[in-house]
């Protein structure tokens, strides 16, 4: 299975140990499903890791070594070209175009994306971490 | 982690390499192995990461990264402008 995570998501998991994002990207490093990024995504990921509050909580060289570890993990697509309109936030489109060009869930923790589920495969990262179990077991 | 035993094909070279390097370190090879693949494929970064970062709540993180994601996006939209 094939997963996109919005770059909220990897922030998130890298302020919040304990949280439901940090359980995703646990759960990717141990294999549990294909990550799916774009260079769109990687340079937004990139560009938010220097915003100045989170410069205070992440280091340089550490939001490096973050965007690193999601590039050379991730399966690297093209970004899609000329996403069609379908969330609030027209920046959030690039995502849901990727995920759907790639088969893949977006995991995201953006309100204007979950707001889209159920009609857009768009999991929070408690329900993905759910769908995963679910699709363990079965 | 459970440790499980595979098989490789790997370069001679690097090989012999390994085992020197064992041989002078005192460290397995099997260790020497699993260090290099861990440094390269970044399976500590998350680690290391967490180990330095003052940890936050989950909503208060995810509002600080929807924060920065949009803070990001308006700057790069602005200079494209």
């Amino acid at each position: 299975m094939r997963a996109v995570l919005d770059p909220n998501i990897i922030i998130s998991a890298a302020l919040s140990p304990a949280g439901s994002p940090a359980r995703v990207l646990r759960a990717w490093l141990d294999g549990s499903f294909e990550l799916v990024a774009s260079p769109k995504l990687l340079g937004e990921l990139d560009r938010a890791l220097a915003y100045s509050e989170l410069r205070k909580r992440i280091p340089e060289e550490d939001a490096r070594a973050l965007v690193q570890l999601i590039e050379r993990g991730s399966v690297v697509r093209d970004d899609p070209e000329d996403p069609p309109t379908v969330s609030r936030d027209r920046g959030d489109d690039y995502l849901i175009a990727l995920a759907k060009q790639n088969e893949a869930i977006l995991v995201s923790g953006d309100t204007d994306l979950l707001e889209l589920a159920p009609g857009l495969p768009v999991f929070s990262a408690a329900a993905f971490l759910d769908w995963l179990d679910e699709h363990r077991a079965g | 982690m459970s440790k499980v035993r595979t098989t490789l094909t790997i370069d001679e070279n690097v090989l012999r390499a390994v085992k020197l390097r064992a041989a002078a370190t005192g460290e397995g090879e099997s260790k020497l192995i699993e260090d290099a693949v861990r440094r390269d494929l970044g399976l500590d970064t998350l680690r290391d990461l967490w180990a330095k970062v003052e940890p936050m709540a989950e909503a208060e993180a995810m509002g600080l990264a929807l924060e920065a994601q949009k803070t990001s996006r308006a700057r790069a939209g602005s200079k494209r402008r």
